[in-house]
């Protein structure tokens, strides 16, 4: 399913730029230690984090994430979204917690080819 | 004897801090702020701590050496230490427990190494940004062993703290020391922190520089009541007053 479609359906807030590349979301991958998501999160899964720092974007490009949802309606800091809009990473916020949008989101994922 | 403090300055080998944070620009800055006494260091890496400490051989003032180390749990611990051998041995462990991801320099930034005369002399190549394979609990206990003075760093803050990934300062441990970032008032940050006792520890509160402009001014200081030469003991075993000025507004 591509991004839009899961900001769509998934009722997410766009903190990034609203241009963006359109890719194929593979799956999800959350975890809020920065070692555990460069080595395990895949090409072009979402990376659901609390974590808002400058590393974020910084991360979430080094493994080629689809996008990075912050649950919670968690803030995440201005200039870690200049980051990630210089990146071309896309970061969404979601009031869902993790395991709801976890649930969700593995319905409308894996449910479908 | 006064000592006004900044123990939390990197350097050009982290890869979030500037290119312009030299061992001589550091030190040179230091100076002219005032300071007394530094510790100079980066994360996970001890090797331009010891060039910014050769710089300032034959000034008056004093560089402690130091590490800012990323355990498991991602959490940021700073150890101190003044003596140059135990220092570099006790870095080459944190060298070898760190978890091996190449830098993308584009990404994270440089990771210069340079000597006591500012000069290049390789850019470091695993990510220092990672943890070491090390619980939080495993580097207090190497730290001991290794008399260095360990604590948990800018404990206020919401990522890579003791208090944002373990939920509290553990008490089992007997640090003497906790660090709280220069802009966060200590009431405030007691106030928001209700649950987390800090009252047996004693509060350093540094910079955290990534940038020149960014070192302390002459806004802390620590009283010690013996020589100066002692003053790395007298830190180790707690006997110091710290006195921070507190304002929150760095």
């Amino acid at each position: 399913m591509k991004i839009s479609k899961i900001i769509d359906l998934e009722k997410l807030k766009l903190l990034t730029k609203k241009e963006f590349e359109d890719k194929e979301v593979t799956g999800v991958y959350i975890s809020d230690l920065l070692s555990h998501v460069i080595a395990n999160c895949e090409e072009n899964n979402i990376w659901i984090t609390i974590l808002t720092n400058l590393n974020v974007p910084a991360v979430a490009h080094m493994t080629d994430a689809a996008f990075v949802i912050v649950p919670e309606n968690i803030e995440v800091e201005k200039n870690t979204i200049n980051k990630a809009n210089q990146k071309d990473v896309i970061i969404c916020s979601s009031k869902s917690t993790s395991y709801k949008l976890a649930v969700s989101l593995f319905k409308i994922i894996e449910k479908r080819d | 004897m006064k000592f006004w403090y900044d123990f939390h300055i990197h350097t050009c080998l982290s890869p979030c801090a500037s290119d312009e944070m030299t061992p001589n620009n550091i030190v040179n800055m230091a100076c002219l702020k005032g300071l007394d006494a530094i510790c100079v260091l980066d994360h996970n890496n001890y090797i331009n701590s010891l060039s910014a400490k050769k710089v300032a051989k034959d000034k008056d003032i004093i560089v402690l050496l130091g590490i800012e180390v990323e355990t498991r749990e991602e959490v940021h611990v700073v150890i101190m230490f003044d003596n140059n051998d135990v220092f570099s041995e006790f870095g080459e462990i944190i060298l070898d427990k760190l978890i091996k991801i190449d830098n993308k320099s584009k990404l994270f930034g440089n990771q210069i190494i340079m000597d006591n005369k500012d000069l290049k002399v390789e850019d470091y190549t695993n990510l220092l940004l990672s943890p070491v394979d090390l619980s939080y609990k495993q580097v207090y206990d190497l730290s001991e062993e290794y008399g260095g003075v360990f604590y948990p760093a800018h404990i206020d803050r919401k990522s890579n703290s003791v208090i944002s990934n373990l939920g509290m300062i553990p008490i089992e441990l007997d640090n003497k020391y906790i660090e709280i970032s220069n802009k966060t008032r200590l009431d405030d940050f007691k106030n928001n922190n209700k649950h987390v006792k800090i009252d047996k520890y004693q509060i350093f509160k540094s910079s955290d520089s990534h940038y020149l402009k960014d070192i302390n001014e002459k806004i802390n200081y620590i009283e010690t009541y013996s020589n100066r030469q002692n003053f790395f003991r007298d830190i180790k075993n707690g006997n110091i007053e710290i006195i921070n000025d507190d304002l929150g507004t760095y």
